[in-house]
């Protein structure tokens, strides 16, 4: 059991690999990152490692064949880790949940941290591959985006726990970056999903199939819808609409 | 803690997304303040075109929509699984007054999208 400053809680369950990519996958715009990040654990097949915790956390707990859970969980093999909520994270939770993830992360020398998320596009409808957009904590990403077909976001706000996840890796040194996929901004996503899993495939040189993504979408959009309606609460409350708005840049 | 206040309490915590006696699902839903215009756009999967009714007045709109098959949440919990929903319905009262002849709505994958324009016009003011 790890137990930070701040009062989170990471309690390991299984072995944690060393020097593993993670890919970190919270519910936020169009669910993108929950239903990606539970695709790459089913397809897989990862196995749970490590459960989070905190007293500050809303009063939940999930029950997975008869089992009960935290619904915050770390899922991984020998290379790689998913961190996978199954609740929408509370404004105040934000900061302390993130930087403990960082914090933890840090001190198991991962090779890199990869958010991944939706950004809202207006146009969503008409729009029948979604593009990925990224953003990293090292300039030399660049290369990395152009060569696996990600577009470097050049100007933007990003609000939420992968602005935080950014920032804080910034400060401990830690690489990472945020790929985000064109999603519908209140609607479950899993088109936008499986443009952020190939995505994924490209930089890691995974092979997750994306055809169970494709072939199941109505469903997934079907099951999400609750989460999808809780999460929309929380971002009303971080403003996430901010980064629709042109940021004023001080270059 | 009034007897007043107890159906919002009930409310509150028993959001329910469904309604059991009709086996309706309540859609998502997105109402958009474009200036002259409302958007307003639902996440409807297991919908075909043909299956979705749209009335609308002045005020209210209201939306119903048959899904293509039954379905019943088999990974959800316990409670849930025995539940089988065969559409979904919605109805909104609009925040403003719209003009129900001018309405227009298209359906492409999965989701409607209907534009309501308002009925109250803006008026140019002439700056002098």
């Amino acid at each position: 059991m790890t137990k930070m400053d701040n009062g989170v809680e990471i309690k390991e369950i299984g072995n944690i690999p060393e020097n593993a990519n993670v890919i970190l996958g919270l519910p936020d715009v169009g669910l993108v990152g929950t239903i990606a990040a539970a695709h790459i654990i089913e397809e897989m097949n990862l196995k749970e490692i490590a459960q989070v915790d905190s007293r500050m956390f809303p009063p939940v707990m999930v029950v997975h064949k008869h089992v009960p859970k935290s619904p915050i969980r770390v899922y991984g093999n020998d290379n790689l880790m998913v961190i996978i909520s199954e609740i929408p994270i509370a404004p105040e939770l934000i900061n302390p949940l993130i930087e403990s993830i960082v914090e933890w992360l840090k001190s198991k020398n991962i090779n890199q941290l990869i958010s991944i998320g939706g950004i809202p596009h207006p146009k969503r409808m008409e729009i029948e591959k979604p593009k990925v957009y990224g953003v990293a904590t090292d300039e030399n990403f660049d290369k990395i985006f152009k060569k696996n077909d990600i577009n470097a976001l050049e100007e933007g706000l990003i609000v939420g726990p992968s602005g935080v996840m950014l920032k804080k890796c910034m400060l401990e040194g830690t690489k990472a970056m945020y790929l985000m996929a064109e999603s519908y901004y209140k609607y479950p996503d899993p088109g936008a999903a499986a443009s952020v899993v190939s995505a994924i495939n490209r930089i890691l040189g995974t092979k997750i199939s994306v055809k169970s993504l494709e072939e199941k979408e109505e469903e997934i959009r079907l099951t999400a819808r609750d989460l999808m309606k809780r999460t929309e609460d929380t971002l009303k409350e971080i403003q996430k609409t901010q980064e629709k708005e042109i940021p004023m840049m001080y270059r | 803690m009034t007897r007043k206040n107890l159906p919002d309490l009930f409310d509150r915590i028993f959001n329910w997304s469904w309604d059991l006696h009709n086996k309706s699902l309540e859609p998502l839903v997105h109402i958009e303040d474009m200036g002259d215009h409302l958007l307003v756009s639902m996440d409807l999967p297991y919908v075909k075109k043909e299956n979705i009714e749209v009335h609308l007045t002045e005020d209210i709109l209201e939306v119903s929509a048959r899904m293509k098959r039954k379905y019943r949440f088999k990974n959800l919990g316990t409670i849930q699984r025995g539940i089988e929903f065969e559409s979904f319905r919605k109805v909104i009262d609009l925040p403003v007054s719209v003009v129900p002849e001018d309405a227009k709505s298209v359906f492409k994958h999965g989701v409607l999208e209907i534009r309501l324009p308002k009925k109250i016009k803006k008026r140019r003011i002439i700056v002098e």
